[in-house]
């Protein structure tokens, strides 16, 4: 179930919240294995056939991590075998049917069939969690005592990250279970109420209104269309807003449902409309994927270790695979390609053009042309993101280029009620603290913190957000 | 415990505020749009068309597209019965809109007759039209804590009350479209099923829907609602009839819910196996066509006229 859905708020959550602090205090194994239970049946309500594939890479890969950590040839023998399967896997779910149209189409055969293969929910997020923890145990990160079932099942399918992440790290979650979820539970507690309603608030009122703004002028431009640049501007910002909210409302529901049952989740974002660099758009923006991408991909390539050109090349592959795995079509390929080659323009400029002449990057001029670059090249990337078809994508971009012509009607459209939510928007991402910020400031005040005046606000924002729930309209992150 | 109090107080503040908003009957039906645009016909058969209504029937798609109005009143009139007829079915199964209506139809009018269709089970929720034209006592009409339903239809009703307030403050006052008394009554299916549709060959359900069947069969909420409504048309000295008028594969079986509960609350009606067992009478698996409408016609006519004389109709089950 979603947890922008009746369901999830009304009973699921507050039944799991409930039998979970009952149980804790006739033991936390019971209440642990409650939560197993509990992401069971989250997860079992999407899809059942889904918890097939789901339980057989939890299980294989329990025992693959139990044979790596014991060491030796046979343990590395295992991590080879298993980092293979789950890649297999991950590959014949994702990324079979994309492979075959691309042969199909370097062979041009229109005819042949492409498999339809049902990609199974959350399968890059549970996927990647298990190698990185596959990873560590090759690493002897893990002693084989902390490696026991309850712990391994409740860290991968835990209900908070299990579907859109956030990717959680071990180290992150694992040593909360034993006992640590009990500290400081009414303060967790409240600031779990402030998360999620925010969080809800970030999707059902903010994320799905620029979705209405965004869809349709996507939908035209892939259908071959003619899009007006002001329309085209407008889709464009609005579906940067749109994915920016969705994804950080997920992210925040999932870090306040995690709190709700005493545990810490790491936040995936830190105000990445506001960076003046490419390079700190990547720090802000889904920054477990990217901590994943850096330790798991980057590193083992080399990192910056092997000289300025390869760390270029490091940075491209990273990126571009970071692309890929988004999912499986040429326009993800693009968006990584993209980004990687951002991220590598950013660096040169540092390592040639900042490194000599240093001075005046801290200006404010120089600070809003970065600013404003910085995000043309985010806007770019997300018309390939979003856009369903490549022409569909160029044709969006020639229109937000203006090459069909100055539309006469630009101006006048900034005044628009799509230009007042634009404009709303940019407020929001840039004047506003974020979410980590007012976490941070709740734990920092604890029970200092207003909590009444909040748990109003909190109640009247939660009630607008469940008048307006939409059950058509799915987390964007969902897909991946 | 003061947040959670806090937080509670500010949900409950919102949602009252919301659910009292005084919206104006006309600006709810006008937010109905495709299908549901029939709940807006009927309201204004009922209560703007000066036309009466001695016998109304109640119910589905499968009653909007199989019961003849006209065709009935035509063979009642050169039987002798001069009487109205009406079809108030609308699309989409949930008995609390049949209530909305029937309640409707008993102040505006003085049926003597009202046939509400059954099907081969009760669905078990509210229907999704009703929170769009009901008012917060309609919304509370019945047992809400046993449809399952509830919670969504109660925020979609919070939803149109924002959405319609705002609709009216945007409007500032300026003139309600006027209601269109025409009477629209039954919606004809001239296609026949039987050359597209695989589930007319066989009288024989599919699994997936007994299983479906199986799962709504349970529900509490719809017989609740079915018994309120006899009882209500009983306060009124209104007869209540029922219509079986299920799927194809049902047509010739008795329903899944116990027939009993239905015969001990008046009598039902049922398709001659002329129709049900006849694939060309069909448009899908789940509605009659124009052939199918016509043929039912005499024998739901004759049923009336039974009914009207105080009579018992002969094909019923027992």
């Amino acid at each position: 179930m979603s947890f922008a859905s009746y369901e999830f708020i009304l009973l699921f959550l507050p039944v799991t919240v409930l039998l979970f602090w009952a149980a804790q205090r006739m033991s936390v194994s019971i209440a642990l294995w409650l939560l197993c239970f509990a992401s069971l049946v989250f997860y079992i309500y999407w899809n059942p056939r889904d918890v097939v594939v789901a339980g057989a890479s939890i299980a294989f890969n329990y025992q693959a991590a139990k044979v790596i950590i014991q060491g030796g040839t046979r343990g590395k023998l295992m991590f080879s075998v298993a980092v293979t399967g789950n890649l297999f896997a991950l590959g014949y779910f994702k990324y079979l049917g994309f492979a075959v149209e691309l042969l199909a189409m370097a062979y041009g055969d229109n005819q042949v069939n492409i498999p339809a293969i049902v990609l199974p929910l959350g399968i890059s997020f549970f996927t990647f969690t298990q190698i990185a923890y596959l990873a560590d145990c090759y690493a002897g990160k893990i002693p084989t005592g902390k490696h026991n079932p309850r712990d391994y099942l409740l860290f991968v399918s835990f209900f908070p990250h299990l579907i859109a992440g956030p990717i959680l790290h071990h180290a992150d979650i694992i040593p909360q279970f034993h006992a640590r979820f009990r500290e400081s539970r009414k303060l967790k507690m409240r600031a779990g109420m402030v998360m999620f309603t925010i969080g809800l608030v970030k999707k059902v009122l903010i994320a799905d209104h620029f979705a209405r703004i965004a869809n349709p002028v996507f939908l035209a431009a892939d259908t071959g269309e003619l899009v007006p640049s002001a329309d085209a501007w407008s889709g464009a910002l609005a579906y940067t807003f749109q994915l920016y909210f969705d994804f950080s409302g997920y992210s925040d529901m999932a870090v306040g449902t995690a709190l709700l049952v005493g545990m810490h989740i790491p936040f995936n974002f830190f105000s990445p409309y506001r960076a003046t660099s490419i390079i700190e758009f990547w720090r802000r923006w889904h920054i477990t994927l990217s901590a994943f991408l850096r330790d798991y991909l980057y590193i083992p390539l080399g990192g910056n270790r092997r000289g300025r050109s390869r760390r270029y090349v490091n940075v491209f592959i990273t990126m571009l695979l970071g692309g890929v795995w988004h999912g499986a079509g040429v326009n993800f390929v693009i968006w990584g390609a993209l980004h990687g080659g951002f991220i590598v323009i950013n660096h040169a400029w540092r390592d040639f053009v900042v490194a000599r002449i240093g001075t005046g990057s801290d200006s404010l001029p120089v600070r809003i042309m970065a600013y404003l670059l910085t995000m043309g090249c985010v806007v770019v990337g997300w018309v390939f993101f979003r856009a369903h078809t490549t022409g569909g994508a160029i044709a969006m971009l020639k229109s937000m280029a203006m090459l069909p012509g100055l539309s006469s009607t630009f101006l006048s459209s900034v005044f628009t009620p799509n230009g007042a939510a634009i404009a709303f928007g940019t407020a929001l991402v840039t004047g506003f603290p974020n979410s980590r910020q007012i976490h941070d400031w709740m734990f920092e005040r604890g029970f200092a913190t207003p909590w009444v005046p909040m748990g109003i606000a909190c109640g009247m924002a939660m009630a607008m957000s469940l008048i307006f729930i939409s059950a058509d309209s799915p987390f964007l992150y969902f897909q991946f | 415990m003061n947040m959670l109090l806090s937080f509670l107080g500010g949900l409950l503040l919102i949602v009252m505020f919301i659910a009292f908003l005084p919206v104006p009957e006309q600006v709810r039906y006008e937010s109905l749009s495709n299908d549901a645009i029939r709940i807006k016909e009927i309201h204004e058969r009922i209560v703007a068309n000066p036309k009466p209504i001695d016998v109304a029937f109640i119910g589905t798609s499968h009653t909007w597209n199989g019961v003849s109005d006209s065709e009935i009143e035509s063979l009642l009139s050169t039987a002798g019965t001069s009487v109205a007829v009406a079809n108030l079915a609308s699309s989409w199964p949930g008995r609390d809109i049949n209530l909305f209506l029937i309640k409707q139809l008993l102040r505006h009018k003085n049926p003597r007759l009202i046939i509400l269709e059954i099907q081969e089970h009760e669905y078990r929720g509210g229907h999704g039209v009703l929170p769009y034209v009901a008012n917060l006592s309609d919304m509370f009409c019945c047992r809400f804590f046993l449809d399952p339903h509830f919670p969504r239809n109660f925020f979609s009703y919070l939803k149109r009350q924002t959405l319609n307030s705002l609709t009216l403050i945007l409007r500032g006052g300026s003139e309600l479209v006027g209601a269109d008394p025409a009477d629209f009554g039954w919606m004809p299916l001239t296609r026949t099923g039987r050359p597209f549709h695989p589930a007319l060959s066989s009288n024989t359900p599919s699994i997936t829907r007994v299983k479906e069947l199986g799962y709504v069969a349970t529900s509490a909420y719809g017989l609740d609602v079915v018994r309120r409504i006899v009882r209500l048309a009983r306060e009124r000295r209104v007869d209540v009839a029922f219509l079986y008028l299920p799927e194809f594969a049902y047509a010739n079986k008795p329903p899944v819910v116990s027939i009993r509960y239905y015969t001990e609350l008046g009598p039902v009606l049922r398709i001659p196996a002329t129709i049900s067992k006849d694939p060309t009478m069909w448009f899908d698996k789940a509605h009659l066509n124009l052939d199918g409408s016509k043929l039912l016609a005499f024998k739901l006519a004759a049923d009336v006229q039974t009914l009207l004389n105080l009579g018992k109709p002969n094909d019923i089950w027992n």
